[in-house]
């Protein structure tokens, strides 16, 4: 690989080279007449390969342009498909936040709870825990009295809450016999995530004006 | 082979004449003529192509390309904690080609119960040659798929939106309200409408005969950059509460109107800024412009007896008095060209400072401030931040007036002393109050929490500026002062609130006529306090104007300030200190 053999290579091929056009000059001289040799069977091979391989390749440009086209119009069609439903995905999305808003709107909130027969508090009070002390000077909320749970024993009182079809309060005896007896009589439902009649309900207050 | 028999004869008779059997010049002919035929043809194409190319390429552009507006959403107003006060919705909008409306009449009535409109009308609407008409704007997309189910020729629908406020009027006089266009009139809704109506992006594209887009031909799209969402620092709860209490308290007195301001005072945010009457901001056109102001910021009055504060707190800051000095209260005090009395006529009276704050003296305030004359006066109420902008940045917002010092007539100072003579709004009121609440730590008011931006960043408003007025020491004695008011022998015990302590300051200010410039017999019966007295988390100021039973602020405004204290208490879950309040002596045996 060193400078010298390349060199030297180098200067072999010229010599030949030089021996070869010397012979061929030598050839040229000596053809005076021109004759006959067979025609050249290679070109018509050739053509016919020629033709298939132009043929498959338009064949393929027309079948990759048509696979193109299909695929961008099934995807303007998905496109529009899923407009559409955006759309009215959106139109639902708008339908239940003005629902949502105007049943969570004080007003709708306050005569809820009101129709529960809750009142609001007069005076503030708090209960510190874990000592119980008491901070502020509470006063029974003005109104009609009515019984509630704290003030009955726990059988009466799970008497009391089937009575009025609202579910037991916290710290109640809860026997799940008892609430399914009550579930299947349809006195009461435990509100399950997604209670049909519970939201068809509270969309019927949409109707109610708000404010 | 004949051609070139013919040509040879025809060569004989005029050598002028091209020879047309001449094979050589024949197709030196054809050559001429098809490079002529060429070279109009590549001119042409050159024409087409280079010289008219371009404009030619956009014309046909421009008849396949389209553009559409894609309107930015408008940012929604919400409360301190996040609840939607305005809020906007997909709708639709209802048109008609009457072209296309073979009969108006049925299509009006079937149309007539869905849109709530009338039939007659809306029958009209459906007749003519015109190929555009709206039918009802705004309706919602329920009702349009009501619509759209009938299947009636020539009534179609183009998607709109709509401002809606779920909540009615509740703080509708913050809010304010947009017009039919959607852009902000009133309120928030106009001083933030550039950032809530954010910027409509546009849509360029391709289309084919049909109208659909050519999916391989060229589109640029650039997005619609919705509006910011505004958060108040008002509360919803607290806000209706308020709202509410003084509605009622308006009706029941027969008062023209009324205000109430609920403050944090630490941190100077409007927690709910009520009037009464207000609007309801889905229907503004229903509401007179008066009740479409947002009067604790707009409307102006004398404070009267609340301004006593001010002057009491400067008196002491000044270390001119203590609670505890003494004063001897004439029955009437000759100042200028005028003889000051106090609301209730009496004799000579032994008052502490305490005692003139306590039973509101008029004479005892006067004598008080004298201690510090009127330059020092002036001083205080400007740091007070009367007669100065809220800073609440408000479309309407009036700061209110104090003279100059210098022009000051000799019953200025005296009148200015015990809350005349100088106006202020309601809000200012309650920033007075919220400094002696703040241990003299005056807060700029703030009404927006904090601005949210669609890619849900949040930017605050910068920190509010503030500016110390008072010390604390005289903060707490005015504090202690100020329980005395709602205490045994006070002007407000109305506004105790049982196991919490409450300092306040009654106001009765009389109105002045607008036609004669003089007082009328009108008064505003006002009562601003502060609870828990001795560690403030709420001020809250409640002003009634011009109430016909019933007159002063004691009796009208402290029962109003206890319904709406007692509630924003339970809803911030503040409860009471457990301290005792201090007994200051009232009088002295003099």
């Amino acid at each position: 690989m060193s400078a010298a053999p390349q060199l030297d290579h180098s200067l072999n091929r010229s010599s030949e080279a030089v021996t070869e056009y010397a012979t061929r000059g030598v050839r040229r001289r000596t053809r005076e007449n021109l004759r006959l040799v067979a025609p050249i069977r290679v070109r018509k091979a050739s053509r016919g390969v020629f033709v298939v391989l132009l043929a498959s390749i338009l064949g393929i440009g027309f079948i990759g342009m048509l696979l193109i086209n299909t695929t961008l119009a099934q995807g303007a069609f998905t496109l529009s498909e899923l407009r559409s439903t955006q759309n009215e995905l959106s139109r639902t999305e708008a339908t239940l936040i003005e629902s949502v808003s105007a049943l969570a709107a004080p007003t709708v909130l306050e005569e809820k709870a009101r129709s529960l027969g809750m009142v609001p508090s007069s005076t503030p009070a708090f209960i510190k825990i874990p000592s119980g002390k008491v901070l502020g000077k509470p006063k029974p909320a003005p109104g009609v009295r009515v019984s509630t749970p704290a003030d009955a024993t726990v059988g009466e009182a799970a008497e009391d809450s089937t009575r009025s079809g609202l579910p037991p309060a916290f710290g109640e005896n809860y026997d799940p016999a008892t609430a399914d007896a009550q579930r299947s009589t349809g006195e009461w439902s435990e509100p399950t995530l997604i209670d049909s009649q519970v939201i068809s309900e509270d969309l019927s207050l949409n109707s109610n004006p708000v404010g | 082979m004949s051609a070139r028999r013919d040509g040879s004869n025809f060569s004989n008779y005029g050598a002028a004449r091209i020879n047309l059997g001449n094979t050589r010049k024949r197709g030196t002919a054809l050559i001429v003529v098809s490079t002529l035929i060429l070279m109009i043809f590549a001119g042409r194409l050159i024409d087409l192509q280079a010289v008219q190319g371009d404009k030619l390429a956009s014309a046909a552009l421009d008849q396949r390309l389209k553009t559409i507006e894609l309107p930015a959403e408008r940012g929604s107003i919400l409360d301190s904690s996040g609840e939607p006060l305005a809020i906007t919705v997909d709708a639709k909008n209802v048109t008609a080609d009457q072209t296309m409306v073979t009969d108006p009449v049925m299509v009006a009535q079937a149309l007539s119960p869905i849109l709530g409109a009338d039939a007659d009308i809306l029958a009209k609407r459906l007749t003519g040659d015109r190929r555009f008409m709206y039918l009802a704007k705004e309706v919602t997309p329920q009702t349009w798929e009501q619509i759209s189910a009938l299947r009636l020729p020539g009534v179609f629908s183009e998607n709109t939106s709509r401002r809606i406020y779920p909540s009615g009027d509740l703080a509708a006089n913050v809010i304010g309200f947009v017009g039919a266009e959607g852009s902000g009139l009133g309120g928030y809704e106009y001083a933030f409408n550039d950032q809530l109506s954010g910027t409509p992006g546009k849509s360029t594209y391709e289309r084919g005969p049909g109208g659909r887009a050519i999916p391989t031909g060229s589109s640029v799209r650039v997005d619609a950059q919705p509006g910011v969402d505004i958060e108040l620092t008002i509360d919803r709860d607290i806000q209706y509460f308020a709202q509410k209490e003084i509605a009622l308290a308006v009706q029941n007195s027969g008062a023209i109107d009324g205000t109430v301001v609920v403050m944090d005072p630490q941190s100077g945010q409007i927690l709910a800024l009520a009037t009464a009457p207000t609007f309801d901001p889905n229907f503004p056109t229903q509401s007179t412009q008066k009740n479409l102001n947002n009067r604790p910021l707009t409307s102006a009055f004398e404070p009267g007896s609340t301004s006593k504060v001010m002057t009491l707190a400067a008196v002491i800051n000044e270390g001119a008095a203590t609670p505890y000095t003494p004063f001897k209260v004439p029955g009437s005090l000759p100042r200028g060209d005028k003889d000051f009395r106090d609301s209730t006529p009496h004799g000579t009276l032994n008052l502490t400072l305490s005692g003139v704050m306590a039973k509101s003296s008029n004479i005892g305030t006067i004598l008080a401030a004298e201690r510090i004359g009127g330059k020092k006066l002036s001083k205080y109420l400007k740091k007070f931040g009367v007669g100065q902008p809220t800073g609440l940045g408000f479309p309407g917002e009036t700061s209110g007036f104090v003279p100059e010092h210098k022009d000051w007539s000799p019953t200025s100072f005296p009148t200015i002393a015990f809350g005349q003579g100088l106006s202020v709004n309601a809000v200012q009121v309650a920033s007075v109050f919220s400094t002696i609440a703040n241990d003299g730590l005056r807060v700029e008011p703030s009404l927006v929490k904090k601005i949210v931006h669609a890619d849900g960043s949040a930017e605050e408003p910068e920190a509010p500026v503030t500016t110390r007025v008072v010390s604390r020491d005289t903060a707490i004695q005015v504090r202690a002062m100020l329980e005395s008011v709602v205490g045994e022998g006070g002007t407000a015990t109305n506004a105790k609130i049982p196991g919490y302590r409450v300092g306040g300051k009654t106001g009765t200010a009389q109105v002045v006529d607008e036609k004669t410039g003089g007082y009328n017999d009108e008064v505003i019966a006002s009562f601003v306090g502060m609870v828990p007295a001795d560690n403030p988390q709420l001020v809250v100021a409640v002003f009634i104007s011009q109430p016909q039973s019933g007159r002063y602020g004691g009796e009208l405004g402290a029962p109003v300030f206890k319904k709406v204290s007692s509630y924003a208490l339970g809803a911030l879950e503040i409860p009471p200190t457990g301290s005792k309040a201090p007994k200051l002596a009232l009088t002295f045996g003099g």
